[in-house]
């Protein structure tokens, strides 16, 4: 049971490109740790659900547009 | 680094465009309700908190500005005499009417007096202000000064991997950060100095610096997913047959939380593996049922397989309404574990909402905000829990 868990979970990190987001999540880790208090208690929350992806080069939007691309495209949007 | 305001812009703007690309992915669609409503209570408690979020999900304290809007969308509604008026209980908010607010703020100039100048008027004119008007200006108030923004990290994920990625590097960042101290100075032995120190004298503990940690896994992760070598290179064809799609059981990472992903994975019992995740801080797995009769078995399954401190167990159609602490007790890893249930609070009474207002989590949709779900932000189940959970990591950090 335990071995095969292992197993597996090596096997996804082993088999699967790390995202492109990973360095920036990383970065901003390390600068947010790195500011703490020396008494901070800190909690860590993961909400939401997440997806799966049909085709390797699905085109993300967040990384698509700057914010003001993504701005300026949504306020034509409404109009 | 965005700041957390451009962030919500961008969780706002992201959400839109959830709409328009569902075709090319399977969604395990969760709205983050209860995510971001323990990171308002644990931001109000004076945590520090890391949000690692799905992207256009649930943003703490934002879910009350889309309630605020809404109340202000109806009221205009109201004022115009249109015949059929929205009632504030058919209005959902969607993010376009949210958008159009922030967008009339201007963020990025004087930002916080500005923002909630239109809500306050509002408020004003309303004549008898609606019930919670003043509470929810004030939390998103609190919210937005720097004091509670610096407490605030928002992190985003959108696929599986985005998610199982930055779980491993959120745990780990953890772990490696507070076994050397915020100075950066090599204390990599005070944990286990400090946990006997204290245990051996009555003085105020120093609990080790990991154990200050909390970890709350409320997210949805697919039980499925398509390997990166499985998946279509490129976009998929439209073809006239069905569409036959082989996924794979996503591998339960939770097992590295404690265990690590030595080949031999021979931790005892009583001692996390040297490379787990997290091996020392507190951390609560969470667990939703359909089947009432299931749920307390495999949330003390989850308690003892995965060795996490907590497990809340909730079932789907009640899970705003009551939630079960489910914890081990002290010292005795085989004892059954201990039981708590958790229940929302009930309504003010004087101007409360009434309560097919909390209904509408399920018709939630991608790129809609929850406006209406829950109203009653000072009763939600998730006030007594996080106060629970607060309570129980306190007590542990006594133990150590």
């Amino acid at each position: 049971m335990s071995s095969e868990h292992t197993a597996s979970i090596r096997s996804f990190y082993s088999s699967t490109p790390a995202p492109a987001s990973l360095a920036g999540i990383s970065s901003s880790l390390h600068t947010f740790l790195s500011s703490r208090p020396p008494d901070a208690k800190v909690v860590a929350i993961t909400s939401g659900g997440t997806r799966v992806p049909l085709e390797q080069n699905m085109v993300r939007f967040g990384q698509q547009c700057t914010q003001h691309g993504i701005t300026s495209d949504t306020t034509s949007y409404l109009d | 680094m965005h700041t957390t305001w451009d962030h919500i812009r961008h969780h706002i703007l992201s959400g839109l465009t959830a709409l328009h690309s569902d075709v090319d992915a399977v969604d395990n669609f969760s709205s983050g309700q209860r995510g971001a409503s323990m990171a308002e209570h644990f931001l109000e408690a004076g945590y520090h908190v890391i949000f690692f979020h799905r992207e256009g999900s649930t943003l703490p304290f934002v879910r009350r500005l889309a309630w605020l809007l809404a109340q202000r969308e109806a009221l205009i509604a109201s004022h115009k005499g249109a015949a059929a008026a929205p009632s504030v209980s058919s209005s959902s908010l969607n993010s376009f009417a949210l958008l159009r607010a922030l967008q009339e703020e201007r963020p990025r100039n004087d930002s916080v007096k500005d923002s909630f100048q239109f809500a306050l008027q509002f408020a004003d004119v309303s004549g008898s202000p609606l019930p919670h008007t003043r509470a929810v200006l004030e939390s998103v108030r609190r919210f937005k000064q720097p004091e509670q923004q610096a407490r605030f990290l928002p992190l985003e994920f959108s696929s599986v991997a985005d998610y199982l990625f930055g779980l491993r590097e959120l745990c780990t960042s953890m772990r490696d950060h507070f076994a050397t101290g915020p100075s950066g100075a090599a204390t990599s032995s005070a944990p286990t100095a400090a946990a006997v120190s204290s245990a051996s004298s009555q003085s105020a503990p120093s609990p080790a610096l990991q154990r200050r940690c909390l970890l709350l896994l409320a997210a949805a992760v697919s039980d499925y997913h398509i390997p990166a070598a499985d998946m279509a290179l490129h976009k998929l064809e439209s073809r006239a047959g069905p569409l036959r799609i082989d996924m794979q059981q996503t591998p339960k990472t939770l097992h590295a939380l404690r265990h690590g992903l030595a080949a031999e994975a021979s931790s005892s019992n009583a001692t996390a593996a040297e490379d787990a995740w997290f091996p020392s801080g507190f951390a609560v797995s969470f667990k939703l049922e359909t089947d009432s009769s299931v749920l307390l078995r495999k949330a003390t399954a989850a308690l003892r397989s995965y060795r996490v401190n907590a497990v809340v167990a909730n079932m789907l159609h009640t899970r705003y309404q009551q939630v079960q602490l489910v914890t081990t007790r002290t010292g005795e890893d085989n004892a059954e574990p201990a039981v708590q249930s958790i229940v929302r609070g009930h309504g003010s009474g004087s101007g409360g909402l009434p309560s097919e207002h909390t209904q509408t989590a399920e018709k939630q949709k991608p790129g809609q905000i929850m406006a209406t779900a829950p109203l009653e932000f000072e009763v939600e189940v998730e006030v007594p829990l996080v106060a629970a959970l607060i309570a129980a990591h306190e007590a542990w950090m006594q133990q150590a």
